[in-house]
């Protein structure tokens, strides 16, 4: 009995740092991440009548000082991951490998400890910041909810950490409406550098500021991460951000990982129907530049009663009949990238006929 | 080119002259709006670009005489629509032009639609209330509207509620109702802000094919930079309620002249641009705008800015033909001086 004990703390203590896997590069695994959210019917007594499938299988592997920009349509399932992450929400299934423990196995305390290395910076910095709290308060709660604040430094912490994200030390007695949007996401980040987490989730952090603002938040983010060596995990629904900023990048649509990479491959080279329509649907700041444009037709299916074989089959240009019946498997390609589509191969050789090709062709003979 | 000549020599459709709107709030006055002028040509796409609080929508409800009042007033200027003031016109006339003559569609189309009607009393409401149809044609044109905007199965979405469309849906039918009586002027105000890019492109799409088939106006109200690239025929940029630069889109975005345009185009991510690179981020935030920088209103944060920037309020010049900066560098202001 005891030895059983004595064996699996070893193993978790010889994996501090990393997963499964057993890369200590990697700070931070997900491996096959499912998260359903109910959807309810009745009045008095409510009972589950179907799965909203969010996320519906995920895997990454996130390293030591690297960005993972996950892009994607809303509904995809983006921000579901980060509220999971950070076990906002629970998830439903899945492994979270984090610090060499699988998250889900942990108790409330233990995951409270876990939390420190694990934060989060959300989209409306005015709606994520107590207004009744000065900016000193904001940063400093972080650190009284862990009973770490020592009295004598919490002055320098506070300063230092606003000289950091660029804001002047009299910052720190402001109310959050005395600031403008750029600053209030200065203190939000600065709030989640407090306790000096190894990985930082940020959902959308600039969507809300204005170009000019943006940029230097970006700036700043990347700055940080080369200071600090955190590691990101970027959302954002504008592509030419989390280019930016990310070093891999993961497409997801309707709960599914579609294409995954460096980020270089999957911009400039993108192999699954879905990433080439979600590229060119890009608007580039240029009018000089006319550019052949994919155009998807319809919406994003519901993710209650999703297609039954490759998520993206009723929108595809290049669909055959295989798409709706078996569910395609990420499969590898060089530079380590994965695609999840049958026809990856044939796509990219161009050997693969539009679907509306087909159709013409059957027509004409 | 020739098609072209017969548009420059055409009388402009809107014309707004030295607009000035001002809001009286209790921390004073905020000047939202100071001194714009610009006009819109038919069958053109007029982009107004800037940041928030640049006075981008309050230029566009003032053309629709919708500024709340108070706190709100147009103090000064003309807005010429069809050659004609409709500053001081009757509300009751305003109204037959408002939603007739110049259509708006505004950024997020749940809270523009009414949820409690269903989307086919909605259009056809605005149908009967500008044109003498009768019930059945109303319904029809409304059916005609939303195949239009390409909504399928439109006969039976017809009786549907807001809240069973999706978000790019729910545009089409603002687009839609924003369509049914014919606008000879479309006003969109960050039409495709809350959308996903890919139903962005097909939001965008859509405003082109009506601007080519009906040759309808457009003032496009962004802050994103590439959908002003894709869409616009002359741009104005904006800045703390004033039009800094105003030229057609090549020049805008090839031969800036403004530091501001500069600066914007800079402070943007270009597609290929690496992680090592430092984005150009404009120093400092944007004016409070009861109480906004004396002289040139962008000089505290400007590269360019000369001791004089402070002192002296620019004119606007006239380039090149058509194309307008309101700088110091550029008026000759600064050499009158000395």
């Amino acid at each position: 009995m005891s030895s059983t004990k004595v064996e699996t703390e070893t193993s978790s203590e010889g994996k501090i740092g990393n997963g499964p896997s057993n890369d200590p590069d990697i700070v931070l695994e997900v491996i096959n991440l499912r998260k359903y959210f109910p959807l309810e019917a009745g009045y008095l007594f409510k009972r589950k009548v179907a799965d909203i499938k969010a996320v519906d299988g995920v895997s990454f592997k996130l390293k030591k000082g690297e960005t993972l920009g996950l892009v994607g349509e809303s509904g995809c399932g983006k921000s579901t991951i980060a509220k999971t992450l950070t076990f906002l929400h629970k998830p439903t299934s899945g492994e979270i490998w984090f610090k060499g423990r699988d998250l889900r196995l942990l108790s409330r305390k233990e995951l409270r400890e876990v939390a420190r290395d694990l934060t989060m910076v959300f989209q409306d910095p005015a709606a994520s910041l107590d207004p009744r709290f000065t900016v000193m308060q904001s940063i400093l709660e972080p650190l009284e909810i862990h009973n770490l604040v020592d009295e004598t430094e919490k002055y320098g912490i506070v300063r230092d950490l606003l000289l950091r994200v660029g804001l002047s030390p009299h910052h720190a007695y402001r109310y959050p409406h005395e600031l403008s949007g750029g600053q209030q996401q200065r203190v939000g980040i600065a709030r989640a550098l407090t306790l000096q987490p190894q990985v930082i989730i940020l959902d959308e952090p600039v969507s809300a500021l204005d170009v000019s603002v943006r940029a230097s938040i970006i700036n700043l983010l990347i700055q940080l991460q080369d200071d600090f060596k955190f590691s990101y995990i970027f959302i954002a629904h504008d592509l030419s951000v989390v280019r930016k900023i990310s070093h891999k990048v993961a497409v997801m649509y309707l709960g599914k990982l579609m294409e995954y990479g460096n980020v270089g491959d999957v911009y400039d080279d993108p192999m699954h129907p879905y990433t080439q329509a979600l590229m060119s649907a890009v608007p580039i700041p240029d009018p000089t530049v006319k550019k052949e444009r994919i155009h998807l037709k319809g919406e994003v299916p519901t993710p209650i009663n999703p297609p039954v074989g490759c998520r993206f089959c009723t929108r595809c240009r290049y669909v055959r009949q295989k798409c709706f019946l078996e569910e395609p498997e990420l499969k590898e390609f060089e530079n380590g990238k994965l695609v999840a589509c049958h026809f990856a191969e044939e796509i990219k050789a161009g050997t693969h006929k539009l679907a509306d090709e087909l159709v013409d062709a059957e027509i004409t003979e | 080119m020739a098609e072209k000549k017969t548009m420059e020599n055409e009388p402009d459709l809107l014309r707004v002259e030295d607009l000035h709107t001002y809001f009286f709030t209790e921390d004073g006055v905020v000047k939202a709006v100071d001194g714009v002028t610009f006009n819109v040509k038919r069958g053109e796409v007029l982009g107004l670009v800037g940041e928030s609080g640049s006075g981008k929508s309050v230029t566009a409800l003032s053309v629709l005489r919708l500024i709340p009042q108070p706190p709100g007033k147009i103090i000064s200027g003309d807005i010429i629509w069809k050659g004609e003031s409709i500053l001081d016109i009757p509300e009751s006339d305003m109204r037959t032009i408002r939603g007739n003559q110049i259509a708006v569609v505004f950024q997020d189309p749940m809270t523009s639609l009414n949820p409690v009607l269903t989307i086919g009393d909605q259009i056809k409401e605005a149908i009967k209330l500008h044109q003498q149809v009768s019930d059945l044609e109303a319904e029809e044109k409304t059916k005609t509207l939303l195949e239009l905007v390409g909504i399928p199965d439109a006969g039976k979405r017809l009786k549907d509620y807001p809240w069973q469309f999706s978000g790019g849906m729910r545009q089409r039918v603002m687009i839609a109702l924003a369509l049914s009586c014919n606008p000879d002027l479309l006003i969109a105000d960050e039409p495709t802000t809350a959308l996903d890019v890919t139903i962005q492109a097909q939001v965008l799409d859509l405003m082109r094919d009506l601007k080519e088939r009906f040759q309808t106006s457009i003032i496009l109200i962004t802050h994103d930079i590439g959908v002003i690239a894709e869409m616009c025929d002359r741009v104005a940029v904006m800045y703390a309620g004033n039009i800094v630069e105003l030229a057609d889109v090549i020049t805008i975005f090839k031969e800036p002249k403004h530091p501001y345009t500069k600066a914007l185009l800079k402070a943007i991510p270009s597609a290929n641009s690496s992680r090592d690179e430092e984005l150009y981020s404009i120093p400092g935030s944007i004016p409070n705008l009861i109480n906004p920088p004396s002289g040139c209103r962008f000089h505290p944060r400007c590269e360019e800015a000369r001791p004089e920037c402070s002192e002296i309020v620019p004119d606007t010049v006239e380039l090149e033909p058509g194309h307008f900066v309101r700088c110091l560098l550029y008026t000759g202001q600064i050499e009158i001086m000395k």
